[in-house]
């Protein structure tokens, strides 16, 4: 029933609008995609500042430490040592992980926009078939 | 044992050692963020053979919530001070 109303719609008013409104809203997810990866992006090289400024800060606290120390004794230089390594690793698997979930976000994106780059084609080749003129790609997000 | 049980233990014990390791690293306990090493240790403590003994042991054992707590907290404590 859906596809004889569908036929019947084209063949009164014919495939061109159908096939240019699909194109268009195929453009504009694509366009969608183009932004959540570049905000992706950004988020990305905000975390990895992040961790930079925090390594930053567990080398200069650990430097403290040293220089108020009233004696340095080999226990609490172990012991120093032995946290200041372990809040190290710490954020470094944080920050891999982090790292890990961008780049799957990032493939992700990529894996929509290559099927909607696909479904274009596939307009592409039906607009050639029936000879409709392509949608002129607008600048407009 | 539930991972989240297991982070609530690990997040206990480190807290109960926390001021004695501040007083003695005090710019240190400053900057380390606890939570990060409560996650290092969860995951540390899941991957040691030792410990999953341990848990396999007092399972079939079949000993009591009360028990298993106070192993845990050994175990936490343990593996807590050949960290700090």
């Amino acid at each position: 029933m859906k596809h004889a109303c569908l036929l019947l719609c084209l063949l009164i008013s014919g495939c061109t609008s159908y096939t240019e409104a699909q194109i268009r809203l195929l453009e504009q997810a694509r366009r969608g995609i183009a932004l959540c990866k570049t905000a992706g992006d950004e988020r990305a090289q905000i975390v990895e500042q992040f961790y930079q400024i925090q390594r930053i800060r567990l080398d200069e606290a650990f430097d403290a430490d040293v220089r108020q120390a009233p004696a340095l004794e080999a226990d609490w230089v172990i012991e120093h040592r032995k946290a200041y390594a372990a809040a190290r690793d710490a954020l470094a698997a944080q920050r891999q992980a982090s790292a890990q979930a961008t780049v799957a976000a990032r493939q992700n994106l990529e894996a929509v926009d290559a099927a909607l780059q696909r479904a274009l084609e596939l307009e592409a080749i039906e607009a050639s078939l029936f000879e409709i003129p392509l949608p002129q790609p607008s600048s407009k997000p | 044992m539930l991972t989240i049980q297991l982070k609530e233990e690990v997040r206990k014990v480190l807290a109960s050692e926390w001021n004695e390791f501040a007083q003695r690293h005090p710019r240190l306990a400053e900057v380390i963020d606890q939570e990060l090493l409560v996650e290092q240790a969860v995951s540390s403590l899941q991957s040691d053979l030792a410990y999953q003994q341990a848990m396999a042991d007092a399972s079939a054992a079949g000993i009591g919530a009360g028990a298993l707590a106070d192993l845990l907290r050994k175990l936490v404590t343990e593996w807590l001070r050949r960290l700090l």
